[in-house]
């Protein structure tokens, strides 16, 4: 082996080689540090976001239409990245994240980088969640897509009644330049949003999510991403296999409506459709059930919970916000004197869920 | 054919010493590019090889592998490919070696970053963490603070006041708000509320790629 006997002087001949081998260093950094700054007109390093003014023409487009092109983006494409979500009240996660694409076939995985440990996949609408330190598997089913179709290429949306857009400029998020949209609601019923959309593919790489005031209550970010990246569905979806010792927990969802529920809205609340409706298991003894019926206005969605109330469990009746996630929870009574538990969870200000509340009625 | 590797790798351990001169280097440079990684790995057991013989002890160091990785995909990105593709491989090991040997303080101030963000991680947590752990219970008793001069608050309770007609009766106003300029010291937490925001979650997932994104990365310990 070489090694040995030129070591005596390697300490001289290291320099030489470490000398040589920085010059190339520098020059690659030097290359990168040139093409990334290239794009970068003076007016964007005075503020966070530049008006737009080289490069990529921001397109002039309409609510719906941006929310498409975001849409797709991020459907079609095959990446891989690093995704942070923060909340105001200062807490952090991040995931790292596997997306490929080929033909009608998507497939996603979601390996949690922070909390309990955690791997999410994603085929199409079937969704596993692989819980390694329970040994379980969560097998679930997403479907409510069809409800907004306008997302799916269909310009026929009430989205647009209820949020304007506004192109603020341009900025950079994790090496990409994407023009900065704000979505402004046109009520005082659901959130604002201003999302980083990569400039040339639409890509969502950045998501602040605004309180009525405009202060960001909660963001979300790729804080690295490389976007086509190489990577095979088939591979992803070798992953989905249940390794041994495993058990896979389906949830069993019952498919109801409302009212056969004996629940109704009094009036509708502005802009929200009810997306789905499910009798859905809950607790740990596995015989209680509790109703879900789910609303959205395309962005932000609401779930009622409604079950029998249970003096023992239920506790006080209260509002709370984590990040953008309102809770409610209220104790009702029907005509008849029965009492209920209402549950309502949103991404939605504290008076749109007290909106819900006022407006559940018991119809049976 | 064993022996032109045997003679690459002696060069290669040449290189890992510094002991070629700069045409020698080139042209071990161009024959390392086309090979596999094998002559990548007797780099790295040259180099790991000549550090425990000089300090006597071996200096642990992150995943090599993952920082060429790492690397490759940002020189991929750039539109102009600076550097020529033979040429990746060598670069990313010399730059990793640069940075092992001759700029220890350069490694710490890495380490002292990803701590800081370790730690920032760790606190975000705890709290979901701690209320979490006894599954089941009923925990988190503090009150959430009532902020009475917050406008939403006021805006609630007043049109919280104004029900009742219909077929349902509200029985009371909501206890609590805690919504306003301040984050609520302490929220009201069990494992039943848990479930029900995972439930929220799984309904909210289709509607934009970003929502399921935030929602599988932010997602509440739901047992």
């Amino acid at each position: 082996m070489a090694v040995f006997p030129t070591l005596s002087c390697s300490r001289v001949r290291g320099v030489k080689i470490s000398a040589l081998l920085g010059c190339l260093l520098i020059a690659v950094v030097a290359t990168i540090a040139t093409a990334q700054t290239r794009p970068a007109s003076p007016a964007e390093k005075k503020s966070d976001i530049a008006p737009s003014t080289s490069g990529v023409e921001t397109p002039a487009l309409g609510v719906v239409e941006w929310l498409q092109r975001m849409h797709s983006a991020s459907h079609d494409r095959s990446y891989i990245g690093t995704f942070v979500v923060s909340a105001a009240v200062g807490n952090l996660s991040s995931a790292r994240i596997w997306h490929a694409c080929e033909g009608k076939v998507q497939v996603e995985r979601i390996e949690a980088l922070s909390g309990p440990q955690r791997s999410t996949f994603r085929l199409n609408d079937q969704v596993l969640t692989f819980l390694p330190e329970e040994r379980v598997i969560k097998s679930e089913k997403r479907e409510n897509l069809e409800l907004f179709p306008s997302l799916l290429g269909t310009p026929d949306s009430t989205i647009a009644d209820f949020y304007g857009v506004r192109v603020l400029g341009r900025d950079r998020v994790a090496g990409f330049e994407a023009d900065v949209v704000q979505l402004a609601p046109k009520d005082g019923l659901r959130f604002g949003y201003r999302i980083w959309s990569e400039q040339r593919t639409g890509m969502v790489i950045k998501l602040q999510t605004l309180d009525t005031s405009g202060r960001p209550i909660e963001q979300s970010a790729f804080s690295e991403l490389q976007l086509n990246a190489p990577i095979k569905v088939d591979a992803l979806v070798q992953m989905m296999k249940v390794p041994a010792g495993y058990k896979v927990e389906k949830s069993e969802l019952e498919r109801t409506t409302a009212a056969t529920q004996g629940w109704a809205l009094k009036n509708p609340v502005a802009g929200f459709k009810p997306i789905s409706c499910y009798q859905r298991p809950i607790g740990h003894v596995g015989k209680e059930r509790t109703l879900q019926w789910t609303f959205s206005d395309g962005l932000a969605a609401v779930s009622l919970f409604v079950e029998p109330y249970d003096e023992q469990r239920q506790s006080q009746e209260l509002m709370q916000a984590q990040g953008a996630t309102y809770t409610l929870t209220r104790r009702l009574v029907d005509r008849n004197g029965t009492r209920w538990w209402l549950t309502i969870v949103g991404e939605v200000p504290a008076q749109t869920l007290d909106a819900f509340a006022q407006q559940l009625v018991r119809i049976q | 054919m064993n022996q032109t590797k045997t003679i690459l790798l002696e060069q290669v351990s040449a290189l890992a010493d510094g002991q070629l001169d700069d045409e020698a280097f080139g042209l071990v440079m161009a024959h390392a590019a086309g090979q596999s990684g094998e002559v990548q790995a007797a780099w790295q057991r040259y180099h790991l090889i000549g550090d425990v013989l000089r300090a006597g002890q071996h200096e642990r160091c992150t995943d090599q592998s993952a920082f060429v990785a790492r690397l490759q995909q940002r020189i991929a990105l750039e539109p102009s490919e600076p550097v020529h593709v033979q040429v990746q491989l060598p670069v990313a090991v010399a730059l990793h070696r640069i940075e092992a040997a001759n700029e220890p303080v350069f490694r710490w101030k890495l380490v002292a970053g990803l701590a800081s963000v370790a730690a920032a991680v760790a606190i975000g947590w705890s709290w979901v963490g701690s209320i979490s752990a006894p599954a089941g219970a009923q925990l988190a008793q503090a009150q959430p603070q009532l902020q009475p001069s917050s406008p939403i608050t006021s805006s609630v309770l007043a049109s919280s006041g104004a029900t009742g007609a219909g077929g349902l009766d509200i029985s009371e106003v909501p206890t609590t708000v805690a919504v306003g300029t301040e984050p609520p010291q302490m929220m009201l937490r069990n494992a039943r509320l848990d479930e029900l925001l995972a439930a929220h979650q799984q309904a909210a997932g289709g509607l934009q790629p970003s929502v399921f994104l935030r929602n599988a990365t932010f997602e509440r310990p739901s047992r």
